[in-house]
C-alpha cells in the first residue's frame, strides 16, 4: 500500500556563490531523495549548506552572488532547474510548501494571518475571496489554531510564536503541496511548544502524504522525526542513510563525534567528547576531505584524496575512506 | 560567606516591570516576571535553571547581580547584601560576581581588542601596571584555550565558539566567586558546545567558583548541575538535586518539560504527554496556580484555580509548588491534547 | 587553534577599504586634500614675498618669517628692482591678496593674472588661495564645535534616558525649529567686533542638532546590547561606559553627519560673507569675492565664475566623501 517511490530527488546539485573575497562552494555535489510520506532530515551545523540547499531546490537563491551552478532537482520526475520562471512560481507553494525558521520575520506585520493564507491560496487557484477564506478558516483549523474564525482576521504580532509558527504552515500546506520544506521550524520555540509543532507535522505527513524535507542542527529532533537522515558538512553531504541505522552504526567520524558530544540525561556528568577546531568557512574548505584537519581518523589519504559518497552498507551511504574500519576504531 | 554557609543567597526576589499607557505614561499594570523567587547555591556548586520563554529566568540572574533594578527581595553573595551597596560599593563588590552572556556577537564590543575587552575589569579596577595587565590578559586567554597573540585582534576575527571563551576569559580576569551563565551555548554550534561546557566545568574544578547556569536544553542542564530550578510565570514550581529532577518530577510542569524533551535515540519511544495551550501572558497571570489552565491534573483537582500552591519540602531537598505533587495524569485522558 | 581569518582589521580599517572602493569618493578626498595643502601652504602659494631670497650674499625666508630689515619693503617693487648676485624663488602667484594695483583694476584672466583681478587691482586667484583658509577652518571649527555639543548632548540624553532624555529632547526639538540662518544673522548683530571666530561659534552652536539625534538614537540602541550590560558587571562607572564603551560604537554616522555638515558650513558661510554679513574686509574669502562681484557680474565674469566654481568644487567634494562613508559604514559591514 505504501508507496515508496521518490518524490523529491536532488542530483548533483551545487551552489557557489562568488564574493569579493572568492568563491563560496556552499553547496557542492549534493545528491539525496525523499520518498513519499516520509520525512529526509538535513542535519548539520550552521555553515554547512543545509539552508543554502533548500533555497536551491526551490530555486530561491539570489543571483547575484549565488548561482545554482549545476544539478537536476526531480519532482515527480519533472527537473525544476528546467523550468521557465513562470512555472517554478506555480510550484513554489503549490506543489512545494516552504515553512521558515523565524515565524515572526517570515509573516508580513501589515497584512492580517488570514490575508496571507487566502494570498497563498488565491495565488495558486481560481478561488474567489469568499472560498479562499473558508478554506483559509479550515486550514487554521487543521493545524489547530484556537477560535480560527475570529482568529482570521489577527495581525501576527498578536499571536503567540507558537501559533505564528502554525500559521506559516497553514500557508505552506494550503494548497496540499506534494512536498514540504521545513527549514528549523522549531528552533525559535519553547520545547513544549516544538514537541505540539512537531506532532502536528507529523500528523499534516499522514494526512496529506506529503513528503517532508526537515532541515535541523537537533538531533534529537531528528531522532523523534525522521524516517532517513542525510548529515551535511562543509557543502557535503557525509552520511546519509535511514535513521535507525544511522544511528546504531554511524559510518562517518563526524556523525560519530557529533553523537558522543550531546548530553544525554542517562550517561550524567561524564566529560563530553569534544570536536577539536571549528567549522570551517565555505570560503576555505580543507582540500581533499573536508573534515580532515578535525578528525581523529584521518590518514595521509584523506589529506591527499577527496572521499566520494559511496554505499558502505545497503542503504548505508558514508564519505569516508575508513567507514569499514570505523566501528573497531571509533566507540 | 553567609551565616549558614552559602555562598549565594536569594530571598523573595521580585521584580516587576511598571505597564505604562496614554499620554501621561500613567501605570495601568506591572509585567511580573520574577515573583518571589528563593534559592542557594553553596560554594563550588552549580544551580542550574529551567523554564521557557517569560518565565523569568533571565530577568532573575540579571537582577541578582543588580544588572536590572529589584523591586523587592534580597541577594547575598558572599556575605554582602548586594541590594544595599551603594553605587560606589557595588561597583567594588562586582568584582565578586559576573556573568556570561548568551549571544557572542553581541557581548564582546566590535570596537575594542581583545585586550581591551578581557583586561577592562583590571583597567576599571586599577588593578596592576600595563604590563602586568598584559600578561594577565595572556594568561587568561591561554586559560580558556585561546592562544596569547588573539589579544591584538578585533571580535569579528573569531568565530562563535571562540568569542565565548574571550566572554569567559573577561569574566575570569576578577577571580571572581560567582559567575551567573546565561545561556552559554544556546547560540553555539552543536559540536562547539561541548568544547564551551568542559571548559566551564574545569574552570569551577579549579576554581572553586560557583554558577547559575541557565538553559533551556534540559539534558544540557543535568549535565551540568547538581541541582535544579524550574520556574515557570517568575516562579519556582520544582526544585530539587538534578538527578531528582529527571528521574523522579513531580511538578506536572517539570513532568511535560521533561516529556516534551526529544531525545536522541530513534529507538525509544517515550511518553508524549504534549502539553497544550501557550504560556500565559506574564502581565496577565492566571488566578491561582498559574499553571492550572494547561496542567492534565486541574480536572481532579479542587483548589488549583483559586490559591497558588506555595513552594514546599516534598522529600529532603526536593521543593515542589504544587497541590498533588507526583501524581501523574490518568493515562486515558490526554486532557492536555492539541487544542 | 585559532582560525585565522583575515588578520587584524579594525573596524576603521574595514571602512577604509569599502571606502576606497568607490572611486569618486577616493577622487574627491584627493580633491580635499589637495584643498587642504592649498590652505595650509596659502602663503607659499601666493604672496608678493619670495620664498628663498638671497640678498646681499645671505639667504632670507620672507614667506616665513619676518626680518628686521624688510619690516617695511614693498616686495614688489624690490623684487623688480633685484641686484647682480641676488637670487629669488618665487611663490607661483607672485601676489598677495591684498596686493593692489590700482592701474590694473577689473583686469581680464590673462597669464600675469590667472583669474583676473577685483575692482582694487588685487588678484583674484591669490584671494581665492588665502580664502580657501577661511572656508576650510570655518567649515572645520565650525563642525567641531557642533559635533561636540552634539555628542555630550545626545549621549547623555540616550544613555541616562528617564528626566534627562526627555528635558534635552525637548531642547534639541526647539532648537530644530529655529531658523538657522537668521539665528546666525542675530548673534552676528550682537557681536560688538566681527571676526572669524564669532562666525565660527555661529554657525557650530546652531548646527549641534543633527548630530545629537544621531548619537541619542545609537546610544538608546547600545545601552542595551550585551557588550554594554558587560562592562557595567565589570564594575565600570556610567562615564567610562559613555565615553569609552558605547561612543566608538557610535561614531558611524556622526562622521557622515559631519562631513556633509562640513560642506553646509563652508556654504554657510559663503553666503554669510556674501551678504556681507561674514569675514570683515580686507581678509579674502570666496563668498566676500562674490560679494563684491555682484556689483560687476556683467563686466566682470571672472569675479563670479572663479569663486562660484571654488564653492561648488569644494561643497561637492565633501558631499561625495560623505556619501562614500555612509555607504561604506555599517551595516553593510559584517562584523
Amino acid at each position: 500500500m505504501d508507496d515508496d517511490s521518490k518524490v523529491l530527488e536532488v542530483a548533483h546539485l551545487s551552489t557557489y556563490f562568488y564574493t569579493a573575497e572568492g568563491v563560496a562552494r556552499a553547496v557542492d555535489d549534493v545528491s539525496f531523495s525523499i520518498r513519499r510520506a516520509k520525512t529526509l532530515a538535513l542535519v548539520g551545523e550552521s555553515g554547512c549548506g543545509k539552508s543554502v540547499t533548500a533555497l536551491s531546490i526551490m530555486r530561491l537563491v539570489s543571483d547575484p552572488p549565488g548561482r545554482i551552478v549545476s544539478g537536476k532537482v526531480l519532482l515527480e520526475g519533472e527537473d525544476l532547474m528546467l523550468l521557465p520562471e513562470s512555472r517554478m512560481q506555480s510550484v513554489r507553494g503549490g506543489r512545494i510548501g516552504m515553512v521558515f525558521q523565524e515565524p515572526m520575520t517570515s509573516l508580513n506585520p501589515v497584512f492580517t494571518v488570514g490575508n496571507q493564507i487566502m494570498e497563498a491560496i488565491r495565488v495558486h487557484e481560481n478561488a474567489s475571496r469568499r472560498e479562499a477564506r473558508e478554506r483559509a478558516i479550515e486550514m487554521m483549523r487543521t493545524v489547530h489554531l484556537p477560535s480560527p474564525e475570529e482568529r482570521i482576521d489577527s495581525y501576527p504580532h498578536e499571536l503567540s510564536g507558537g501559533q505564528q509558527q502554525r500559521v506559516m504552515i497553514a500557508m505552506a500546506l494550503a494548497c496540499k503541496p506534494t512536498v514540504l520544506i521545513a527549514d528549523e521550524p522549531t528552533t525559535a520555540l519553547d520545547v513544549t511548544i516544538q514537541s505540539q509543532i512537531l506532532a502536528l507535522l507529523e500528523g499534516l505527513r499522514e494526512e496529506f502524504r506529503m513528503a517532508v524535507l526537515f532541515i535541523t542542527h537537533d538531533l534529537a529532533v531528528v531522532a523523534e522525526t525522521a524516517h532517513d537522515v542525510a548529515v551535511m558538512y562543509a557543502g557535503r553531504i557525509a552520511e546519509t542513510a535511514e535513521v535507525k541505522a544511522l544511528f546504531r552504526k554511524p559510518l562517518h567520524p563526524y556523525t560519530r563525534l557529533l553523537f558522543r558530544s550531546i548530553p544525554r540525561a542517562t550517561e550524567r556528568r561524564k566529560r563530553l567528547d569534544t570536536i577539536e577546531g571549528q567549522v570551517p568557512s565555505p570560503l576555505h574548505f580543507p582540500p581533499a576531505c573536508r573534515f580532515h584537519p578535525r578528525c581523529p581518523l584521518v590518514t595521509e589519504r584523506c589529506r591527499a584524496e577527496e572521499p566520494q559518497l559511496r554505499e558502505v552498507e545497503t542503504g548505508h551511504f558514508a564519505a569516508c575512506h575508513r567507514s569499514e574500519e570505523i566501528e573497531g576504531l571509533m566507540k | 560567606m553567609t551565616a549558614n554557609g552559602k555562598l549565594v543567597e536569594v530571598r523573595d526576589l521580585t521584580t516587576y516591570f511598571p505597564v505604562k499607557k496614554g499620554v501621561f505614561s500613567r501605570t495601568v499594570g506591572y509585567v511580573k516576571a520574577v515573583d518571589g523567587v528563593s534559592f542557594s547555591i553553596e560554594r563550588g556548586r552549580t544551580l542550574g535553571l529551567v523554564g521557557e520563554s517569560g518565565c523569568g529566568k533571565t530577568t532573575c540572574a540579571r537582577t541578582m547581580l543588580r544588572l536590572i533594578e529589584p523591586t523587592g527581595g534580597k541577594v547575598f553573595v558572599n556575605g554582602q547584601d548586594v541590594f544595599g551597596l551603594t553605587p560606589r560599593e557595588l561597583r567594588q563588590a562586582r568584582r565578586r560576581f559576573q556573568i556570561i552572556f548568551q549571544d557572542p556577537y553581541a557581548s564582546l564590543n566590535p570596537r575594542m581588542t581583545i585586550e581591551s575587552i578581557v583586561g577592562e575589569g583590571l583597567v576599571v579596577h586599577r588593578i596592576g601596571t600595563r604590563a602586568e595587565r598584559r600578561r594577565r590578559v595572556a594568561e587568561l586567554l591561554e586559560s580558556v584555550g585561546l592562544p596569547a597573540e588573539a589579544a591584538g585582534r578585533y571580535p569579528h576575527e573569531f568565530s562563535g565558539g571562540q568569542r565565548q571563551r574571550i566572554g569567559i576569559a573577561r569574566a575570569l580576569a576578577l577571580e571572581p566567586v560567582f559567575l551567573v551563565c546565561d545561556e552559554p551555548v544556546s547560540a553555539l554550534d552543536v559540536s562547539v558546545r561541548a568544547q564551551i561546557v568542559n571548559l566551564l566545568e574545569d574552570l569551577q574544578a579549579k576554581t572553586s567558583m560557583s554558577y547559575l547556569f541557565i538553559a533551556h536544553d534540559l539534558n544540557l542542564v543535568e549535565h551540568i548541575s547538581d541541582d535544579v530550578a524550574v520556574m515557570y510565570l517568575g516562579r519556582i514550581v520544582e526544585m530539587a538535586p538534578a538527578e531528582e529532577i529527571y528521574d523522579k518530577p513531580l511538578h506536572p510542569y517539570t513532568r511535560a518539560l521533561l516529556a516534551a524533551n526529544p531525545v536522541p535515540d530513534p529507538e525509544t519511544r517515550r511518553e508524549r504527554i504534549i502539553l497544550g495551550g501557550d504560556i500565559p501572558n506574564p502581565m496577565n497571570p492566571p488566578g491561582g496556580c498559574y499553571f492550572h489552565p494547561r496542567c492534565a491534573l486541574a480536572a481532579g483537582c479542587d483548589g488549583c484555580d483559586r490559591a497558588y500552591p506555595p513552594l514546599m519540602e516534598y522529600s529532603p531537598g526536593h521543593w515542589v509548588a504544587c497541590c498533588r505533587p507526583g501524581e501523574a495524569p490518568a493515562a486515558a485522558a490526554p486532557a492536555a491534547a492539541l487544542p | 587553534m585559532t582560525d585565522v581569518r583575515p588578520a587584524h582589521r579594525s573596524y576603521w580599517g574595514l571602512v577604509r577599504r569599502e571606502f576606497m572602493r568607490r572611486p569618486l569618493a577616493v577622487g574627491a578626498l584627493g580633491a580635499v586634500v589637495i584643498l587642504v595643502l592649498v590652505a595650509v601652504f596659502a602663503p607659499y602659494l601666493a604672496d608678493d614675498a619670495p620664498i628663498i631670497l638671497r640678498h646681499n650674499g645671505r639667504i632670507y625666508f620672507p614667506s616665513t618669517f619676518s626680518y628686521r630689515e624688510f619690516q617695511t619693503t614693498d616686495w614688489a617693487q624690490f623684487v623688480d628692482r633685484l641686484q647682480v648676485g641676488d637670487w629669488v624663488l618665487m611663490p607661483p602667484v607672485p601676489r598677495g591678496p591684498g596686493t593692489t594695483d590700482i592701474a590694473g583694476f577689473l583686469s581680464r584672466p590673462s597669464r600675469e593674472h590667472l583669474c583676473g583681478t577685483d575692482d582694487l587691482g588685487r588678484d583674484v586667484l591669490a584671494r581665492m588661495i588665502w580664502g580657501s583658509r577661511i572656508s576650510l577652518s570655518v567649515g572645520f571649527v565650525a563642525v567641531g564645535i557642533a559635533v561636540l555639543i552634539g555628542i555630550v548632548l545626545g549621549a547623555v540624553a540616550g544613555y541616562f534616558g528617564g528626566a534627562i532624555d526627555i528635558v534635552i529632547s525637548r531642547i534639541i526639538e526647539v532648537v530644530i525649529c529655529f531658523p538657522v540662518f537668521f539665528l546666525i544673522l542675530i548673534i552676528i548683530a550682537l557681536v560688538p567686533k566681527m571676526s572669524i571666530f564669532y562666525l565660527m561659534f555661529a554657525i557650530g552652536i546652531v548646527g549641534w542638532t543633527g548630530v545629537a539625534r544621531f548619537v541619542r538614537a545609537e546610544f538608546l540602541k547600545l545601552r542595551g546590547q550585551d557588550f554594554a550590560v558587560a562592562a557595567t558587571a565589570l564594575g565600570a562607572p556610567a562615564l567610562r561606559i559613555i565615553f569609552r564603551h558605547i561612543l566608538p560604537n557610535a561614531m558611524a554616522p556622526v562622521l557622515v553627519s559631519a562631513t556633509f555638515g562640513v560642506a553646509g558650513a563652508i556654504l554657510t558661510e559663503s553666503a554669510l560673507s556674501f551678504l556681507g554679513f561674514g569675514v570683515p574686509p580686507p581678509t579674502a574669502s570666496w563668498g566676500s569675492i562674490l560679494s563684491l562681484a555682484r556689483q560687476y557680474v556683467y563686466e566682470a565674469w571672472w569675479l563670479t565664475a572663479f569663486p562660484g566654481a571654488a564653492i561648488f568644487m569644494s561643497v561637492l567634494c565633501y558631499n561625495l566623501i560623505g556619501e562614500g562613508l555612509r555607504d561604506a559604514v555599517d551595516p553593510r559591514l559584517k562584523v
